[in-house]
């Protein structure tokens, strides 16, 4: 075990004195109520109780979420965790943690990961790289700033245990070059390249598409056709523009994706635009999932739920519902054991087959990066389409980039996270044609001699623009430089999990030990975990979608209804007190009276640009 | 919606309601606010025809209780200071009960026509009080309180006919100032104060025209009208911007229906009271001026109100007309 | 109230919150009868500054509160450090954060900068900056805009020179940001005669195309936003355009508009079945125009209102009026 060696906790770096003034509203934060931080940063008890609720074993994301909707919802919670660390599938590693954890998978003792592959350049773990400056994420995603997730983290009040950093570029791979997206209508708008018509087109679309649901009429003879034949027929877009809507946008993961799905993975996108600020994203600093399900393990703490580190389920008798764990002691379930797939016992006989595969590339390299991101950003989205790379790909590789700026690597370099959900040899093959089409990408941007590129894009003075050159990328496509970058880090590895490619979890492979009609499925002989539900893994979806919708089934499996879901209310006195001057936010017009400055109501609006979450 | 009615009574007995919350928190905060009110209050329940739901006699007397007497005007409340804005508002309720004489007459009145002269500046506007705040709202306010009061003259009214000229805007609405953005509010106290003294002659047909395109255009699909483009519909606006459009006789520019459902849809069926959009909280003001739309749009049984001062017609007509 | 959702109140609700609001009220009166017998009594000490500061930031709305307060500023005036007056600067903008809407607020603030001593131009021109900053916020602040023009207006007292072409470069920015904000084509419909007229462009003709295209490109870009239709009226009959442009000119122009609104419309009703009604109500602005200017005699002004009456029931009255009105100009 590695247990000396880890990154700085988030209880260490986020006191319990939160630092209000990033609130959006300085009046409001007077009536936030930060809930009273104990639990996690406790010592972890030494003794289990004798009897719980639920035990839930492994903590990451999903069970996580689930573990503190209970604690909220009342339940005693037992929750463990066989790792040293948090986090368990989502977890946030340092380097010499991925090396215990490359071994663990390739001795068989981490189940649902084969063929990990760590190459450690001989720079890190001495000099100026340490082995805690790197957080790598087994699972990267990023977080919609409009998504069920960040309404939970909202509303159960965790979000004030982590901090938040925006994401706004994403760029699709074409041609050997990368496009920036172009998809709000002040990037329309001030694109010179973008055709007249495209234009409209493209904003018709974005139009239609926020409230596309009610506007059957447009998309209904499409219903069962791939999104393709919609965006080129129905709204006359060209082909860089619908590859930009289905990959980049959209995220899709192939081109047969059908038109309602799409447009729902498009409108994820454009809805998340502008909630916080000119973004779409958010990611957690110090590390993504790692850090959510700190927080919600924190979370659950508070409402009294009770954590083991190093702790394994060794069997559980859903007869005597008696549950067994690696240090002998043992504690009565009056609900439900939860488990992840990872950390089942030994002769388990009833785990899902986990039948996807997940397959990643994480590099992290000697070059910062900032030339993908946006302005004052430390992270970016590229997409390589089907059939982009040099491999043929047949489905999207997808790849977030974090910059040292989101404290998860040194200064200097930055993380390359590559998905798949390709199975096979082909999926390594393709993930190596993409890591090769970034580097050679990146080497090119980053080079001094087309740093110049202020004769592309003309303002004149009363801000009219011209466009007096192709498109940057596009123009160096022949420059080939002999440079190589250094990797510092680079681990492949594959994930298995019952979830298909970027689609949301599917609750029936939850029905494995449920009663069918009130009568317990026959227990298999011997195993060690009947009765014990299991949660299903992350799947290869790049945002944190699918979590919520876990974590709730699972939610409702075990207190029968999901009405008590986080149905948190941390409101104290002075929200209520506010008859008049409640703050809404609003973009309510200036009310100018002859009545004056008239009326009762002291009207707040938002500064928006110091919204931050 | 057939169901959709106008809540009289509720809406007279919310406004009745107003000065017994004495222990809420939020009535001490408005005091700056307290004759507005009472001018806002007293108008909407002469529309409501229920003029007498107040003791007459004790807002007279408040009323009087509001004169600032080193400045010559009057104040929102007892100890505040006097402005153009308050003034006015003095002046409509005293007229409204037709005690204008018995409060405001010799000496005071004297005192109180300069005072609001004397805060006309050279180019014609007015500022609020003497921190020089200037506001085409002023010049309404300054033109309609002196034309209540018998009080206008040329050397008052060209030079202010000709800085309301000036925030005429390109698209047909009117600003604060010259050069500000145009606001329907403002084309209320421009047109309202052009008419009080009878110089719509001085806007050009065209001019005319493009008011009426511009002032039509505020009204939204969900009926209600909005104070400038792409904002949100708000009751209050039923008044700036229905006004305006009587007064250059093109009310009918917009849809009467659709306007009087928004209206209605954002009363508080249960208390009374009248907000600026549907299920927000009421307040006396969007009471007043959502009274004050249906009124003009001619709905309802609701007692006729003039464009022009925002007061009933019947108190109105007793006015004399400039130029005397 | 303006935008504050409306709630139930239960009995038990309004005893607690009453409750809570007796000791706010004393408090509250307390402080309000302290200031006001002051001012009543013309008391001018800096311990009122402190005072007439907390009822402030109770109530930013008690106007005859930031009077007492700059009658105190005035007569302590001698008294007064420059850090007093940052700090005045620095109160009037934590309260604006609060309440943007609240003109005594932004009225005082300007107050101060008018009295800071020397009134010093430094001061002012990091006032621009801080609107500016403000306008990033909240780009249709009406209370921000204009403001702005006060502000650059003194600048320009001060500096003997015009900030015009860096105003219009502002509303550039904004209009780039957000084509829908009216507040700064507003500005720019403002600035661009005064430009003209004091011979601050340099090529009116290349100007006018340019702007254009930059009009052309921001109506296919949006063509349901008032914003741009608003401008574009007024920009084919302004005289930067009439100016500019030789008659035959002119004539193209509008016509090259003319087919340009007329190709989104066509593509609008084979998208969605309907015209769009801008393009409509500017196309008979047009037909008008080139009746008026260009001496063309057939118009379709009558075909156009027909359509609009139906696809823009609202305001159906004044077709018909148009309508009525183009058939006496006809007779």
């Amino acid at each position: 075990m590695m247990g000396a060696e880890r990154r700085t906790s988030m209880a260490e770096r986020r006191p319990s004195t939160l630092n209000q003034s990033s609130f959006s509203m300085e009046r409001r934060a007077s009536s936030v109520v930060v809930p009273h931080l104990a639990g996690i940063e406790d010592p972890l008890p030494d003794t289990t109780p004798d009897k719980v609720d639920v035990v839930v074993v492994g903590t990451g994301l999903v069970e996580s979420i689930l573990a503190a909707a209970l604690a909220w919802q009342g339940s005693n919670v037992l929750h463990i965790d066989s790792n040293s660390y948090y986090g368990d599938t989502s977890a946030t590693l340092t380097i010499d943690q991925l090396k215990q954890w490359v071994q663990d998978v390739n001795q068989g003792s981490l189940k649902c990961y084969e063929n990990a592959k760590l190459h450690i350049s001989s720079v890190v773990g001495r000099g100026s790289y340490k082995s805690r400056d790197f957080g790598i994420d087994l699972s990267p995603k990023i977080l919609f700033a409009k998504s069920d997730l960040l309404s939970i983290l909202l509303k159960s009040r965790v979000h004030q245990y982590l901090e938040f950093q925006s994401l706004s570029s994403f760029h699709t791979y074409e041609n050997d070059s990368f496009e920036r997206l172009t998809n709000t209508k002040q990037e329309i708008f001030t694109n010179p390249s973008l055709p007249l018509m495209t234009k409209r087109n493209l904003m018709k679309f974005i139009k239609f598409v926020l409230d596309w649901e009610n506007q059957q009429e447009v998309w209904l003879s499409y219903r069962d056709k791939p999104i393709t034949s919609f965006l080129v027929n129905k709204f006359k877009l060209e082909r860089a523009q619908v590859y930009e809507l289905i990959f980049s946008i959209g995220l899709c993961y192939n081109i047969d994706v059908k038109t309602p799905e799409a447009l729902q993975r498009i409108r994820r996108y454009l809805t998340s635009f502008d909630v916080y600020g000119p973004f779409p994203v958010l990611y957690s600093k110090y590390g993504g999932p790692g850090e959510l399900s700190q927080g919600f393990c924190r979370s659950a703490a508070v409402a009294g739920a009770t954590y083991k580190l190093n702790e394994t389920l060794v069997s559980y008798d859903p007869e005597s519902k008696t549950a067994i764990f690696g240090d002998g002691s043992r504690v009565t379930v009056t609900e439900k054991v939860v488990a992840a797939p990872t950390q089942c016992p030994k002769n388990s006989r009833n785990v899902p087959e986990q039948m996807f595969e997940v397959q990643r590339l994480t590099c992290v390299v000697d070059k910062p990066c900032l030339e993908w991101f946006g302005e004052g950003e430390y992270a970016a989205v590229v997409v390589f389409p089907p059939g982009s790379l040099k491999s043929g790909n047949r489905q999207a590789v997808q790849a977030l980039i974090m910059g040292a700026g989101s404290d998860v690597c040194p200064a200097g370099s930055s993380v390359w996270y590559l998905t798949s959900t390709e199975s096979g040899p082909r999926g390594e093959m393709d993930l190596d044609a993409a890591f090769g089409a970034l580097e050679e990408s990146i080497i090119r941007e980053s080079s001094a001699d087309i740093e110049n590129d202020s004769g592309i894009l003309e303002v004149d003075t009363s801000g009219h623009f011209t466009l007096n050159s192709v498109k940057l990328g596009q123009s160096f496509k022949e420059h080939i430089s002999g440079e190589r970058i250094q990797v510092l880090v680079k681990l492949y590895y594959k994930q298995l999990t019952s979830t298909p490619p970027f689609e949301v979890v599917d609750p029936s492979i939850f029905d494995v030990n449920d009663p069918v009609d009130g009568v317990d499925k026959k227990l298999v002989p011997g195993a060690s975990d009947n009765g014990v539900l299991y949660t299903a893994l992350p799947s290869a979806e790049i945002s944190y979608d699918e979590a919520v919708t876990a974590a709730r089934v699972l939610f409702q499996r075990i207190v029968g209804s999901d009405d008590d879901f986080f149905d948190l209310d941390f409101e104290d006195e002075d929200d209520t007190d506010q008859m008049n001057e409640s703050a809404v936010v609003d973009d309510e017009d200036d009310r100018m009276d002859i009545g004056l400055s008239a009326e009762m109501s002291v009207e707040p609006v938002e500064f928006a640009g110091e919204m931050e979450i | 919606m057939e169901n959709l009615k106008l809540n009289k009574e509720g809406h007279v007995s919310y406004i009745k309601s107003l000065d017994s919350k004495r222990q809420d928190y939020e009535y001490w905060l408005s005091e700056h606010l307290r004759l507005n009110g009472v001018y806002w209050g007293l108008t909407a329940l002469c529309l409501l025809d229920a003029k007498d739901t107040f003791n007459k006699q004790e807002i007279i007397e408040f009323v009087r209780s509001c004169w600032d007497s080193k400045t010559g005007g009057f104040s929102a409340f007892p100890g505040h200071d006097a402005h153009i804005h308050t003034t006015l508002s003095g002046i409509q309720v005293l007229a409204t009960y037709n005690a204008l004489d018995e409060v405001l007459a010799g000496e005071m009145l004297k005192q109180c026509i300069s005072f609001i002269k004397d805060n006309q500046l050279s180019d014609g506007s007015f500022q609020g009080d003497r921190f020089g705040e200037v506001d085409a709202r002023f010049v309404y306010s300054a033109l309609s309180a002196l034309s209540i009061l018998g009080a206008l003259t040329p050397e008052v009214v060209d030079p202010a006919v000709a800085f309301i000229k000036l925030c005429y805007n390109f698209d047909g609405g009117f600003g604060l100032c010259p050069g500000a953005e145009s606001h329907a509010a403002m084309s209320f106290t421009c047109i309202g104060a052009l008419a009080i003294v009878g110089k719509l002659g001085e806007l050009s047909a065209d001019q005319i025209e493009n008011i009426g395109w511009w002032l039509c255009e505020r009204q939204v699909p969900e009926g209600g009208l909005n104070g400038r483009p792409s904002k949100q519909p708000d009751v209050c606006y039923s008044w700036w911007v229905l006004s305006s459009l009587a007064i250059i006789r093109k009310l009918d520019w917009i849809s009467f229906e659709k306007l009087r459902e928004f209206i209605l849809k954002s009363q508080d069926p249960k208390s009374g009271g009248i907000s600026d959009r549907p299920d927000n909280e009421v307040d006396v003001f969007h009471t007043i001026f959502g009274l004050a739309g249906l009124s003009l749009m001619g709905y309802d049984g609701l007692v006729e109100i003039d464009p022009v001062y925002c007061m009933p017609t019947s108190v109105t007509k007793t006015f004399k007309k400039y130029p005397y | 109230m303006h935008g504050v959702k409306r709630r139930e109140w239960t009995q038990e609700l309004v005893r607690q919150k009453r409750l809570r609001d007796v000791e706010k009220i004393v408090a509250y009166k307390t402080l309000t009868n302290d200031v006001l017998s002051a001012k009543k009594d013309g008391v001018f000490t800096h311990q009122k500054l402190d005072t007439t500061r907390k009822l402030l930031e109770l109530n930013p709305e008690f106007n005859a509160v930031w009077n007492y307060r700059r009658d105190l500023i005035s007569a302590l005036k001698s008294e007064l450090s420059l850090e007093f007056w940052n700090n005045e600067l620095a109160f009037t903008m934590q309260q604006l954060k609060l309440f943007p809407k609240v003109y005594w607020i932004w009225n005082h603030r300007l107050w101060c900068l008018n009295h800071f001593p020397q009134s010093p131009i430094g001061k002012w021109q990091q006032e621009l900056a801080i609107v500016s900053k403000l306008l990033t916020m909240d780009a249709r602040n009406f209370h921000g805009w204009h403001y702005r023009r006060v502000v650059v207006g003194r600048l320009e007292q001060m500096l003997h020179t015009s900030l015009n072409q860096q105003e219009l470069d502002f509303t550039t920015e904004k209009i780039n940001a957000n084509i829908s904000n009216f507040s700064a084509w507003h500005q720019r419909a403002n600035l661009l005669p005064k430009m003209f007229e004091k011979g601050q462009v340099s090529n009116e003709k290349s100007f006018v195309e340019h702007e254009f295209r930059y009009i052309i490109n921001a109506m296919f870009t949006d063509a349901e936003d008032q914003s741009v239709w608003f401008y574009i009226k007024w920009f084919v009959k302004s005289d930067i355009v009439t100016k500019s442009l030789s008659p035959g000119e002119y004539a193209s122009l509008l016509q090259d508009l003319k087919d340009n609104i007329t190709l989104i419309n066509e593509d609008e009703l084979e998208f969605s079945g309907k015209e769009n009604m801008w393009c409509l109500k500017i196309l008979c602005v047009l037909e008008e125009l080139q009746m008026k200017d260009v001496g063309r005699v057939e118009t379709q002004q009558r075909k156009i209102l027909d359509k609009l009456t139906k696809i823009d029931p609202l305001r159906q009255n004044r077709y018909l009026h148009l309508a009525q009105d183009s058939k006496e100009n006809v007779d």
